[in-house]
């Protein structure tokens, strides 16, 4: 394994959060939503984060993102570490990172047009070099005209199965799965390396979901795409990700290959969380 | 009952029971900014004493409209059509006072989000207390007793000490043993429950389901769970019935159901799911299009759109539920009325098991 393939690394992350302080004179009570957390994703890989509500995984999920620092350890992708860059380098390395969320109704604007929702990305990422910020510059921005914006939004469109006629509608001429779909091609607009998924199908009626889950394996053969898969539901990471990573409580109580985890848990927790999949007494029917 | 015509088909035909709860072609419509919809089209099916039922489909479907007809508890505006008896009694014609007497007394229900369905600004034993005070006319100290032994029998710990918590000081399994403490408290005959752990994660998800399974049993209580999760429905229920289009489209008993599935739909429903064990990249059968909208369903049936069977006959009209049987070589046959399905081309069409 050359080092070079390494998409991203998180090297000992740990995260605090200071409570609400419950009394006047006491100390705010802290919070460890991650402990000392390991990992390395290889580029075209998949790695499912598992674990139940309060376990870390979208602290986990928003830390790669770089849209909070860690208290402890680093966040590497392609060999730089997130947290040490500068703003505008940030920026920069952002466009091939992107983010689909759990709720698809909650992460579209409501009075922006798909278009405006799908060319936000490409403003906010591309154009730092001649040093305009790209917030005063939302609608001007010099490299990109608004052809291109089109042209990149319809072939993003088309990639995840909706049509062009589309651009002109609001998000909620959609039905969820539709949603879900335009969130996604949102992520794939600036032709990320990585995409990190906060439980992107778990909102979704089972016929949707197969949908949703086969774009994104299509997605991923076609442009080599890593995913962050956050999940609570061990049958869909099985079938997206390579590895596993088990989260209680903020640690990782075990991680290797998903098939390994799944035909040979370890951790107690591991194998609770096996045990209580409804209707796993008999999986095949 | 001896009697299987149509109207009062979902029983079990080898011990007839006491019939606690009848629904016949129950009809919903409701008013929408977009015109009339027809939400619910038809829907029957009896449920004897202690019978566990299920409710599976998709958002749209109609299965938590079916729950909230039966309660009494559908949007102002809605028409209701045909009927609800429990025990005997037509709940539809009831007026608000009447049906008051009865929810939480003889029927309860438990929701989603125990967080909302919760007052947040009562302590959770006042929300116990208050239908055996409604209902039984029970003292305050004598309801606040017993709302100590509900919250011991759905084993939240520290009860006693948890008498004056608030919901916001419970965590979310925490909070669904109280709903269903409140849902208990009373005995009712039939329990309700509306996807009552798709909020939880999957271990308290499975001790809830337990309890609610536990409780069931021991009261003889009717559970009508509502779910779109079919794992869960293997565990939890003795018969399955598929909703589609607001209306049934099969209905059999869950290990049947487990084994083989005749309508369309619900072998679309059962193949898109992804199961544990299939190979990495494995890509699901998908059912093509989408739920057509509530307002707007196709002439005759309602999956007639998205269907690889359709024929012209499909969108002629509305098919009947029919009884469906087969032979050990899976050869049709009629039977004994244990599995129902509404296609007009069942006959025909290849089972997947």
């Amino acid at each position: 394994m050359s080092v070079s393939n390494i998409l991203l690394e998180v090297r000992g992350v740990s995260q605090q959060y200071n409570l609400p302080k419950t009394a006047l004179f006491a100390k705010a009570e802290k919070l460890q939503a991650l402990y000392k957390v390991d990992f390395q994703l290889l580029a075209g890989k998949s790695m499912g984060i598992v674990g139940e509500s309060g376990s870390g995984k979208s602290t986990l999920a928003r830390l790669v993102m770089a849209l909070e620092k860690p208290t402890a350890g680093q966040v590497f992708f392609k060999g730089q570490d997130l947290n040490a860059l500068a703003p505008d380098q940030l920026r920069e390395v952002r466009s091939q990172f992107q983010m689909v969320f759990q709720d698809p109704y909650g992460s579209l604007d409501p009075r922006q047009k798909i278009l405006r929702i799908l060319s936000e990305p490409l403003h906010s990422v591309g154009q730092t070099s001649d040093g305009l910020h790209a917030s005063n510059n939302v609608h001007l921005t010099p490299k990109l005209t608004r052809q291109d914006l089109q042209d990149r939004a319809t072939q993003a469109l088309t990639e995840v199965g909706l049509r062009a006629s589309d651009l002109d509608k609001y998000p909620h001429e959609f039905s969820g799965g539709q949603r879900q779909r335009i969130a996604i091609a949102r992520a794939l607009i600036t032709r990320p390396s990585l995409i990190v998924a906060d439980e992107p199908v778990s909102a979704l009626d089972v016929s949707v979901q197969a949908q949703v889950l086969n774009l994104m394996m299509d997605l991923q053969d076609r442009f080599g795409l890593s995913y962050l898969f956050v999940s609570h539901d061990l049958a869909v990471v099985s079938l997206m990700c390579d590895d596993l990573l088990v989260l209680q409580q903020g640690r990782v109580v075990e991680a290797g290959t998903a098939d390994k985890i799944f035909t040979n848990a370890q951790h107690p927790y591991t194998k609770a969380l096996l045990a209580a999949i409804p209707g796993n007494s008999e999986i095949a029917f | 009952m001896k009697d299987f015509k149509s109207s009062s088909w979902i029983q079990d035909p080898i011990q007839p029971k006491e019939l606690l709860l009848s629904v016949k072609d129950l009809r919903v419509s409701l008013q929408t900014s977009r015109g009339q919809a027809e939400a619910l089209r038809g829907v029957s099916f009896d449920m004897q004493r202690g019978e566990t039922l299920g409710l599976i489909g998709e958002s749209g479907c109609g299965k938590s409209l079916t729950a909230l007809a039966i309660m009494g508890l559908l949007p102002e505006r809605s028409k209701v059509m045909g009927s609800v008896q429990l025990n005997g009694i037509e709940l539809t014609q009831m007026n608000d006072a009447a049906l008051c007497k009865m929810r939480g007394a003889r029927m309860a229900m438990i929701f989603q989000e125990p967080m909302t369905a919760l007052n947040p600004l009562h302590p959770i034993w006042k929300q116990i207390a208050e239908p055996l005070q409604l209902h039984q006319g029970m003292s305050v100290q004598a309801a606040k007793a017993r709302a100590l032994e509900l919250l011991e029998r759905v084993q939240l710990p520290q009860a006693r000490k948890r008498l004056d918590a608030y919901p916001h000081q419970l965590s979310g399994g925490q909070r669904q043993r109280v709903m269903i403490s409140i849902a208990l408290a009373c005995k009712p005959d039939i329990l309700i429950a509306d996807e009552p752990t798709t909020a939880l994660d999957v271990t308290v998800q499975k001790e809830v389901l337990t309890l609610i399974h536990q409780l069931v049993t021991e009261d003889g209580m009717g559970l009508l769970l509502i779910s779109h999760d079919l794992g869960l429905m293997r565990d939890q229920v003795k018969r399955v019935m598929v909703m589609y289009g607001g209306s049934v489209v099969e209905s059999a008993p869950t290990e049947d159901l487990f084994q083989m599935r005749v309508h369309p739909y619900t072998q679309g429903l059962f193949a898109a799911r992804p199961k544990l064990g299939l190979k990495r990249g494995t890509r699901l059968q998908t059912i093509p299009g989408q739920v057509p909208e509530i307002f707007n369903w196709p002439t005759g049936c309602a999956f007639s759109e998205r269907c690889s069977f359709t024929e012209k006959s499909c969108t002629d009209s509305f098919p009947q539920l029919e009884s469906v049987g087969f032979n050990a070589q899976q050869q049709p046959v009629s039977s004994q009325p244990k599995r129902w399905v509404r296609c007009l081309k069942w006959q025909k069409l290849e089972m997947s098991s």
